[in-house]
């Protein structure tokens, strides 16, 4: 095939067009010479690494894996390290943690002082990794059952025979057990977690230096947010900093991404990446990497139609340290009748996905 | 300094505004050193080659153009590019004729066209599986079965991968 003359570079180029399963397979096997340039190490590496746009020097195996962690949306586990927004200890279900794992329970910043404070904008959460991965699998679009009792209720009524729903208790169905609903004919959602569980304190323990693991890389190429639709202050625009070497609790470091609360701000920051902009949601992709701490993405939910969103990023990153800013809330107290309420930040999670790579 | 001259391989003369070194990398950096009514010499450049090279370049007013859709998501070319326009300059060339454009546009530097022509060389693969497309290229090997096996347990993590680009 003539194709075949081009230089490699350029064949390289055209298999960037392609999926890897019409390139791996269905292209190397059009003839000996197609196979030649498509079924070897290098090319694999390269493609991945390209494809991935994975500046780290890994195996062809580990890249593999990478791949295929990276398609299949695979939690990698920050660990919940310091903040200052307010942690309660007495509710299981405004755990700092949850925020940080894959489930329904909305992690939400209540002072423990009973004191109607104002809002504390612009607050910092931080997370390290710790080498492993969130063993739950995670479902893009996960969201659609509360989407459902919210936007129509008459239909899921009808399918799981709920009588008397309460709408103020949507957010305890635990979309990880979505299997499990369909063998509830009588579906109770005020039992379905149980009221032990809801009471059970946080068991994550703040250490003053993070236990970093000296045999694993994270790999993050996703972030996926969600935040719950029937609380006071749901989380508006949020930030993810990232450091791929250094830590701190001290967040004045920060301060820079404070009241970033619209787009045009966050275009201000500069050396972006990828901007994304529409009625839904609004996001700013940053390209800043080599710096201590380093912006990679900044959001703003737009609509209460969407609160739950994955952002593919541009390009990997490596991060051993993650500071999520909430910049601003929506504040629904009003639509409630709930203005009495101190004001506060609620989010269902933040997530990193991507992969875990054992360099031993 | 408003026109440059260019000289195909055939040793034919085009002359093109300079704006032209806004889509090729190659003519920008001769122009650093550009001595007026100097001729620039394409050596590995066709007339036919340059001929259309220019036609794209004034079409697209000398800027460069939205880049098509990368992976491609279709194997109809005007699927994955935002100007119609691009679609039909690039169908009206066969297989040979594109490869010998790639070959004019990488002599060049000249990413956009380039990037247009290897998009619709992707798409003569796409949703095409071993037996079409090697009935398209006229290929009578006999290997196909031990390539594929091999092939299938060497990476399942290219077929399992589901893209979500």
């Amino acid at each position: 095939m003539l194709l075949f003359d081009l230089p490699s570079s350029i064949i390289y180029e055209i298999s960037t067009y392609l999926k890897p399963e019409e390139l791996f397979f269905n292209c190397a096997c059009i003839c000996k010479e197609a196979n030649k340039v498509f079924d070897n190490d290098h090319f694999k590496i390269f493609w991945i690494k390209n494809h991935l746009n994975l500046t780290l020097d890994l195996s062809l195996y580990d890249l593999k894996c990478t791949f295929l962690d990276i398609n299949s949306n695979t939690i990698v586990n920050f660990k919940p390290w310091f903040t200052n927004g307010g942690v309660s200890t007495r509710e299981y279900r405004n755990s700092y943690a949850n925020m940080w794992k894959y489930n329904a329970d909305t992690y939400s910043t209540y002072y423990e002082e009973g004191e109607n404070l104002k809002l504390i904008k612009n607050i910092c959460c931080t997370a390290y990794f710790n080498g492993k991965i969130q063993y739950q699998n995670f479902t893009d679009g996960f969201y659609s059952d509360v989407y459902q009792l919210t936007y129509n209720p008459e239909s899921l009524n009808e399918k799981y025979n709920i009588e008397d729903l309460d709408h103020t208790k949507v957010l305890i169905l635990d979309p990880l057990s979505n299997e499990k609903i369909d063998n509830y004919e009588d579906y109770d959602l005020k039992l379905y977690r149980p009221a032990s569980v809801l009471n059970t304190a946080p068991t994550y323990k703040i250490r003053d230096t993070p236990k970093f693991p000296n045999n694993t890389i994270s790999i993050v190429k996703k972030i996926a947010i969600a935040r719950p639709v029937f609380f006071t202050g749901c989380v508006k625009s949020l930030i993810f900093i990232f450091s791929e070497n250094s830590y701190t609790k001290n967040f004045e470091t920060f301060n820079a991404y404070n009241d970033i609360e619209n787009i045009e701000k966050a275009k201000s920051l500069g050396n972006i990446n990828k901007i994304e902009e529409n009625n839904e949601f609004e996001w700013v992709e940053y390209n800043n990497t080599g710096k201590d701490y380093y912006p990679v993405l900044w959001m703003q939910f737009k609509t209460w139609k969407v609160n739950h969103i994955v952002i593919n990023l541009t390009k990997c990153h490596h991060p051993k340290f993650v500071c999520v800013k909430f910049i601003d809330i929506d504040d629904r107290r009003s639509d409630w009748d709930l203005e009495d309420l101190q004001p506060n930040f609620d989010i269902t999670y933040s997530l990193m996905l991507g992969s875990v790579v054992n360099l031993e | 300094m408003s026109e440059i001259t260019l000289v195909s391989k055939e040793g034919t003369k085009i002359q093109i505004s300079s704006q032209f070194s806004n889509l090729s990398g190659f003519i920008h950096n001769i122009l650093q050193d550009y001595q007026q009514n100097e001729d620039i010499s394409l050596a590995s450049v066709s007339f036919i080659n340059l001929q259309m090279i220019l036609e794209y370049a004034v079409h697209h007013n000398f800027q460069v153009p939205q880049p098509p859709r990368c992976p491609i998501t279709s194997p109809n070319i005007a699927d994955n590019v935002s100007d119609p326009w691009d679609a039909e300059f690039v169908n009206r060339l066969n297989e040979d004729q594109i490869i010998d454009l790639v070959t004019a546009t990488n002599f060049l530097d000249m990413k956009s066209l380039m990037d247009l022509c290897l998009a619709k060389i992707a798409c003569m693969f796409k949703y095409k599986d071993i037996e079409t497309l090697r009935k398209e290229y006229g290929i009578t090997e006999e290997f196909t079965a031990e390539i594929e096996e091999k092939l299938k347990s060497d990476f399942p993590w290219a077929m399992e991968a589901e893209s979500n680009d």
